[in-house]
């Protein structure tokens, strides 16, 4: 039974078994994968991760429901597990009256943080939300909108995420 | 990285010994350099979520909600220099971030959602505000304002509530403290500040930076 390393479980033959080449191959493909591994780090360090949309298409909201906000721009899959600040901004374009619109930020569908705005008297606020999610790889991070008032609003919204920790 | 390499010969034994002390050398070596190139990579930052309603927020009154609020540690890499059940960015910690991270400049940031617990008065202010403060016995209270960064909402009677989510950036030493406060104006009720509340920090540079020549 070949050991292996405490902290990368690099293998190795054990005294007593059968060496053959291909032990050889297997630790240095297992170094070899290992310094690759590093690279990912390596890049982090001079290029931190960020997504920077572009504003989302509009998207016809109706009043009083808390709506996803299905543009693939506002919609980002976590590609490695760590810490994430996340920030999302909304802009309404009604046509009807608003009393109020909210943005709000989910991590897999469950609400994370958000921010809302009273607009009555025609006031223009455009709600703007910034917060953490610790997030695996390969979670998703969505956008709801929700506004009071009649009829519709056309939204768009601006999605910006960096990473803070790569926890794995 | 430098290893060695199995000698010539057909002793089998040594070969696997010397492919063991290979392996051992290959850890050793990456791992030294996996852990300052995390170190650069990963920031130090602690989030505190709320695990409980804070109820009873009295109107006209700055609240400094941090200091009242059960939290409970989200996520911490500091290696134990911030997070902790309760208050770590309040006076009781000595706000442990900053005296352990040391002078830096920080983000931090603040979420919470305000509802009514009875009667809403509608469109009155809802300001949402961290502080960044400093010991200071010259100064109302001991403690002297440095900076603040803040939001203004104001409620709209449409059944859910206020939330802000905001962050804003400090030069902070150690001894200095974040304080997160609310207040507003509904004379119909108090508030409750919804439990999933949100205070995080996280160190983005050190204040004076090592210049390579």
């Amino acid at each position: 039974m070949p050991g292996s390393t405490p902290v990368y479980g690099f293998t190795y033959p054990c005294p007593g078994e059968t060496i053959s080449p291909m032990a050889f191959q297997i630790l240095a493909n297992q170094i070899d994968a290992k310094l690759l591994d590093l690279q990912a780090d390596y890049i982090l360090m001079l290029n931190r991760r960020n997504y920077d949309s572009a504003t989302s298409p509009a998207q016809v909201i109706a009043a009083g429901a808390d709506t996803v906000l299905t543009s693939p721009l506002v919609t980002y899959v976590t590609p490695i597990a760590g810490l994430y600040i996340v920030r999302a901004r909304a802009a309404g374009n009604p046509a009807g009256t608003v009393n109020m619109r909210r943005i709000r930020v989910r991590q897999n569908a469950v609400v994370r943080f958000g921010t809302t705005a009273n607009t009555e008297n025609n006031t223009f606020c455009q709600p703007v939300a910034i917060g953490p999610i610790n997030a695996a790889a390969g979670d998703t991070i969505t956008l709801t909108y929700l506004f009071n008032g009649t009829v519709t609003e056309s939204v768009t919204a601006e999605l910006d995420i960096k990473l803070l920790v790569r926890t794995a | 990285m430098t290893l060695t390499c199995p000698g010539s010969g057909n002793n089998m034994a040594a070969i696997a010994k010397q492919l063991h002390a290979t392996a051992l050398e290959a850890e050793a070596d990456i791992s030294a350099i996996e852990i300052l190139m995390r170190s650069a990579v990963n920031l130090p930052t602690v989030v505190l979520t709320s695990t409980a309603n804070l109820t009873g927020l009295s109107q006209n009154a700055d609240l400094d909600v941090g200091l009242q609020i059960t939290w409970a540690t989200t996520f911490d890499n500091t290696d134990g220099g911030g997070g902790s059940a309760s208050g770590a960015f309040g006076p009781q910690n000595v706000n442990s971030f900053v005296n352990t991270l040391g002078e830096g400049l920080y983000e931090v940031g603040f979420f919470c959602t305000l509802v009514a617990s009875g009667a809403v008065t509608d469109n009155t202010v809802r300001l949402f505000w961290i502080d960044h403060r400093r010991p200071d016995p010259t100064a109302t209270g001991g403690e002297a304002i440095i900076q603040r960064s803040g939001y203004t909402l104001f409620e709209s009677n449409t059944g859910v509530g206020v939330e802000a989510a905001f962050a804003g950036h400090f030069r902070a030493r150690p001894g200095d403290r974040f304080a997160f406060y609310i207040f507003h104006l509904n004379a119909g009720s108090t508030l409750t500040l919804n439990s999933g509340a949100i205070i995080w920090a996280t160190k983005l540079s050190e204040s004076t930076l090592t210049q390579v020549v």
